[in-house]
């Protein structure tokens, strides 16, 4: 019973890490109808943007100043806040310049992207090649059950993602942006035409976007203590299965597609025997069946190709 | 218009041509001109590792030069394999047609290094590995002119189980190890290492490289009954810490966590901090902080930390110096038996090959991880009863 | 300008200037020379695009004696490895480009004709690979019978492949391709009979009756390393599989490729079989694929997972991206500059890999059809 609970949780902290990344996936690929492959890599460069504020508050001694609370939740918003500016700065040159041209010349273009934002991270970073230990910027607390452990750290950062994300539900149902950003995603020429700058609408979208990937960062730097300039290869892959297996478009699919994509992996690799070295190879045969036999994902409404 | 357009053409033809017939020596050279090969990966998951080594062999060949009583002046060749075969062997051949090159210190995966055995061999040049554990390398094929200083895994494994099974006296392990080629070499090693002393496999898992998550397979173990009492992991320093760090978080510290020489290195404990205290290790040769090498590297001013394979990249070069030295570059067949036949005396200890160019030493050590550190067992304070290891 | 004797002459004048100039950036060796014969590339390449007297005098001289041209070149690339005989690695480099050669022509059409970008390449090549490796450890069977058995049964799974996913949208099947490529990597490393991560050990060279292709050739009295017999079989294989894709362009399934990568509806009210030509195209592709697997396990002795990942899938990409879409010559050229640069700039070490990327940034900036785009079809 222990066992299962402790599963379950694990796999609750896989899936939010899909799911915030997915959730950009999906907002982009809504909006303006692209495929964003180095947007895993922007979610490395939060955790790493992470550690480097920390060492620098550190080295300043402003500890000396300001009780540590203060200090590390500037650390994380000021880290969302970067993440997010360059988030967008990476739109403004890589993919708008690409905004009318064929699909395929985005999609290349921003896997070029992800080759030069992993190399930058692993030549001018000082090591690198190697793993960075990501700071404790949360209390180290746990509560304890027997033996059932939740650490608090986990729980924070959890939690943070959770309120943005409804935060970010919030601002795209409920407010005017927000319904700029539903009107380019249905029709952006119609969209302009009632008077949209799309342009602006669509950097705000990539703020939010990026933003919530850089409390995936974190989230990966806080849960797995370790990042390294390379996660975001993988991770960008996941999420943007997750984001397919849910419904390319469809926010309540990216959800959904995080937690079945987290459960499915957590779930083999711990209860079939064996099975763990197969858990990818089940993550993509989950993805590649879907886009087979439901494209539009669990929960994408069906489009018909209008002729 | 078209004379100056022919005239161009003349111009760029002859120019070009004149490139290609660039002489190789513009300066006159006092002492004849040695080369020494090194690949390594230079880009790619195992940079750090490449790179350091790199930095190593580079210090060997500054001092050698610097030394002034060798007949030969000597020049490193640094070629990147990439943790790649193909490019690997595009290197070796690179290096292999080169007649200047007299021998080279080569590769850390050992994928890579059984597809270029066969370069060096049909070109009959010395390859020393100064990475690469995997047995194939030189019994399977026992190429005259392949060596290798650093342990193999069977001589690795045999001797942690000797120690924690034996020794320590835990018997029940439950293994984790990575795919790639070195993970595998070592539970291909572990097992029979562990059947053999009376130990017992309850349990084995493989993990692909870049996972980042093993709570799963660990709360499984956790929660068997009857648990192992110790974690075996056959991987290196980028998920070896992150298994410690979550078997901790998941209150498992009754249970030992061992590994062998892939846990040896600095990332393994500044990543893990404090978590890695009491874990137990097959380690390389230990290197006095006070040593020459660690004085002179850190001297030389190098952007990369030597790593754990360093030392070894560093003996070899020189191990391939002193044979030069006695008996010179040319006959490299020479070279190649003068290099199985030595013995010799470095950081490393005392180096020696066996019938198959694999070394008998390479330093192995036992370590244990306390304080952030990695100390020698003889040394430690376990040994003295002062701290004790998980679950006594 | 006028007499037939000039022009050819001035033709074979101006091929064998550019054929010295690449021979030259290939066997430079002393930094100072790589980088003055990678200017002097550049630059004649720049004026000849610019000057427009130039570049329509080589376009008419080209069209006007094709022939002649062509077996000029042959005979260049034929000598090539006796120029370079004391030189194994170059000869190397250039069969390691050949097979990427194959690798590209493959993926070309299927990018360039029908739009579809399969990142599947590293597991079709591994497909090729593999097969003929295992088959050949085996059964023992020879190289020349395994060569169209990898073609084959790599061309089979593009098959497979292609079934599910003929209903299934163009980005969408990218990330099919993607999945694809990642799934038959962790399969390889993990199924036992594939080696593991080890993989297959002990390939034989080939042989040609008693001749190993392990062993120098004599050559017009010149020993040629054995580098050469491959670069010779691969010259060979890439000349017909550009003549086989050049018929693809040009016939039938051309224009339907063609006419589904414009618009797929059209295509279909246009009695195109869609369907059909989509899984012809990822079975072509997979073959050509296939085949260079085979030539390259046969080249190494030696295969294991870590040459197919998905890095082979995006740089082939790459290589077709810069070299031109649709574009036969443009690939092939596209991928020289991929395989020989890289190699040259070995000085620039530490940021090949960023240099790599960059350059595709810049290539899809300045000149997104490609170095050489698609030539319009001529309908005559």
């Amino acid at each position: 019973m222990i066992y299962l609970i402790e599963q379950i949780y694990i796999a609750l902290m896989l899936s939010s890490n899909y799911i915030l990344i997915a959730v950009g996936f999906t907002l982009f690929f809504g909006a303006i109808n692209i495929v964003h492959f180095s947007h895993g890599d922007v979610a490395m460069i939060g955790s790493f943007i992470g550690i480097i504020l920390y060492t620098l508050a550190d080295l300043s001694g402003i500890h000396r100043y300001l009780p540590p609370m203060i200090v590390n939740s500037c650390i994380v918003v000021l880290t969302l806040g970067l993440v997010g500016i360059l988030g967008t700065f990476f739109e403004r040159t890589v993919i708008k310049p690409f905004r009318f041209s064929p699909m395929l010349i985005t999609l290349v273009a921003t896997v070029a992207l992800g080759i030069v934002i992993r190399e930058f991270v692993r030549l001018f970073y000082p090591q690198g090649s190697n793993p960075q230990l990501f700071p404790k910027i949360f209390p180290q607390t746990a509560f304890q059950f027997g033996k059932l452990i939740f650490l608090h750290e986990h729980l924070i950062i959890l939690g943070i993602g959770i309120l943005l994300i409804a935060a970010m539900f919030l601002f795209i149902n409920h407010t005017r942006i927000g319904l700029a950003i539903r009107a380019i995603s249905q029709d952006i020429e119609a969209a302009s035409l009632m008077g949209i700058n799309f342009d602006i609408v669509i950097a705000i979208t990539f703020l939010i976007g990026s933003i919530l990937a850089g409390v995936a960062g974190i989230l990966t730097g806080v849960y797995f203590n370790v990042v390294k300039f390379d996660i975001g290869l993988m991770a960008g892959i996941k999420g943007f299965s997750a984001a397919v297996v849910g419904g390319l478009g469809n926010f309540y699919g990216a959800i959904l597609g995080g937690l079945l994509l987290g459960f499915a992996e957590s779930f083999v690799s711990a209860f079939i025997p064996g099975g763990s070295p197969y858990k990818d190879v089940c993550a993509f045969t989950i993805v590649i069946f879907f886009l087979i036999f439901r494209p539009s994902g669990i929960v994408g409404e069906i489009k018909y190709k209008k002729v | 218009m078209k004379t100056h357009k022919g005239l161009l053409f003349m111009g760029m033809v002859l120019l070009s041509i004149l490139t290609f017939f660039t002489p190789a020596n513009l300066i006159a050279a006092e002492k004849p001109l040695v080369k020494i090969g090194f690949i390594g990966p230079l880009t790619g998951p195992n940079a750090a590792m490449g790179l350091g080594s790199r930095n190593s062999a580079d210090l060997a060949i500054r001092e050698a030069n610097a030394r002034g009583d060798l007949p030969y002046r000597f020049e490193l060749v640094v070629l990147d394999d990439a943790s790649d075969p193909a490019t690997g062997v595009a290197t070796a051949t690179k290096l292999c047609s080169d007649t200047q090159v007299a021998a080279a210190t080569t590769h850390f995966n050992s994928p890579v290094g059984l597809a270029t055995i066969h370069v060096f061999h049909r070109y009959g040049v010395p390859q020393l590995f100064w990475g690469g554990i995997h047995p194939d390398i030189t019994n399977k094929y026992n190429y005259p002119e392949v060596t290798r200083i650093n342990p193999n895994t069977l001589v690795e494994h045999s001797r942690l189980v000797q120690f924690v099974v034996q020794n320590q006296g835990y018997k029940d392990w439950s293994i984790i190890y990575d795919t790639t080629s070195y993970g595998k070499s070592c539970l291909d090693a572990v097992k029979p290492a562990l059947a053999k002393i009376g130990g017992r496999v309850l349990s084995e898992d493989g993990i692909t490289v870049g996972t980042q998550d093993f709570r799963g397979i660990l709360s499984r173990i956790k929660a068997m009954k009857p648990g192992p009492q110790a974690i075996y992991f056959g991987g290196t320093g980028t998920e070896a810490p992150l298994i410690k760090i979550q078997m901790n978080q998941l209150g498992m510290r009754d249970l030992l966590y061992a590994g062998v020489t892939g846990f040896d290195s600095e990332t393994f404990n500044k990543t893990a901090g404090e978590e890695a205290e009491g874990t137990m290790i097959v380690g390389k040769a230990q290197i006095d902080e006070n040593s020459h090498f660690v004085k002179a590297y850190k001297g030389a001013g190098y952007k990369e930390y030597y790593e754990a394979t360093g030392p070894y990249a560093y003996e070899a070069v020189n191990m391939i110096i002193e044979a030069i030295k006695k008996v010179g570059p040319k006959d490299k067949a020479l070279l190649a038996k003068t290099i199985r036949g030595l013995e010799y005396k470095g950081i490393l200890g005392t180096t020696k090959f066996d019938e198959f160019g694999q070394t008998l030493s390479g330093g192995l050590t036992y370590k244990v991880s306390q304080g952030g550190k990695w100390v020698i067992w003889e040394t430690s304070d376990y040994s003295t009863g002062k701290r004790k290891l998980p679950g006594k | 300008m006028n007499s037939k004797l000039s022009q050819i002459s001035l033709l074979l004048f101006i091929e064998t200037f550019a054929f010295l100039l690449a021979f030259s950036f290939l066997v430079a060796e002393r930094t100072y020379s790589i980088l003055i014969t990678f200017v002097i590339l550049v630059l004649s390449g720049y004026l000849v695009r610019r000057i427009h007297s130039v570049r329509q005098m080589i376009r008419t001289l080209f069209q006007q004696h094709k022939k002649i041209a062509l077996v000029w070149s042959l005979i260049f690339l034929f000598i090539l490895p006796i120029l370079l005989k004391n030189n194994p690695y170059q000869i190397y480099i250039l069969f390691y480009a050949g097979v990427f050669a194959l690798l590209a022509l493959g993926l070309n059409w299927q990018i360039g004709g029908t739009n579809i970008v399969n990142f599947a390449t590293g597991a079709s090549f591994a497909t090729g690979a593999y097969t003929a490796a295992l088959l050949a450890k085996h059964l023992g069977l020879s190289f020349w019978i395994l060569l169209p058995i990898s073609g084959l049964s790599a061309g089979i799974l593009g098959f497979i492949l292609g079934l599910p996913c003929m209903k299934v949208e163009r980005y969408y099947l990218s990330l099919v391709t993607l999945a694809f490529t990642f799934i038959v990597y962790l399969l390889l490393i993990n199924f036992d009979w594939t080696g593991g991560p080890d993989g297959i050990a002990d390939i034989p060279f080939p042989k040609i009756g008693r001749f190993s292709f392990g062993s120098s050739i004599h050559l017009f009295g010149f020993e040629i390393p054995f580098q050469a017999n491959f670069y010779y079989l691969t010259l060979f294989l890439v000349i017909i599989t550009f003549i086989v894709s050049e018929r693809f362009h040009h016939s039938k399934i051309g224009l339907a490729w063609n006419a589904i990568r414009d618009d797929e509806i059209a295509a279909e009210c246009q009695g195109i079989d869609v369907t059909y030509y989509k899984i012809l195209s990822f079975a072509t592709n997979f073959f050509f694929d296939g085949i260079a697997g085979a030539v390259f396990a046969f080249n190494m002795s030696h295969i294991s997972p870590e040459s197919f990942t998905f890095n082979i899938s995006v740089t082939v990409v790459a290589m077709v991206i810069v070299g031109g879409l649709g574009n036969t010559g443009g690939a092939i050229f596209g991928v020289l500059l991929m395989t020989i640069i890289p190699e040259k700039f070995q000085i620039f070490q530490d940021y090949r890999v960023l240099l790599f990327g960059f350059v595709i940034l810049l290539m899809l900036f300045i000149r997104p059809k490609g170095l050489f785009p698609q030539p319009i079809r001529k309908y005559e």
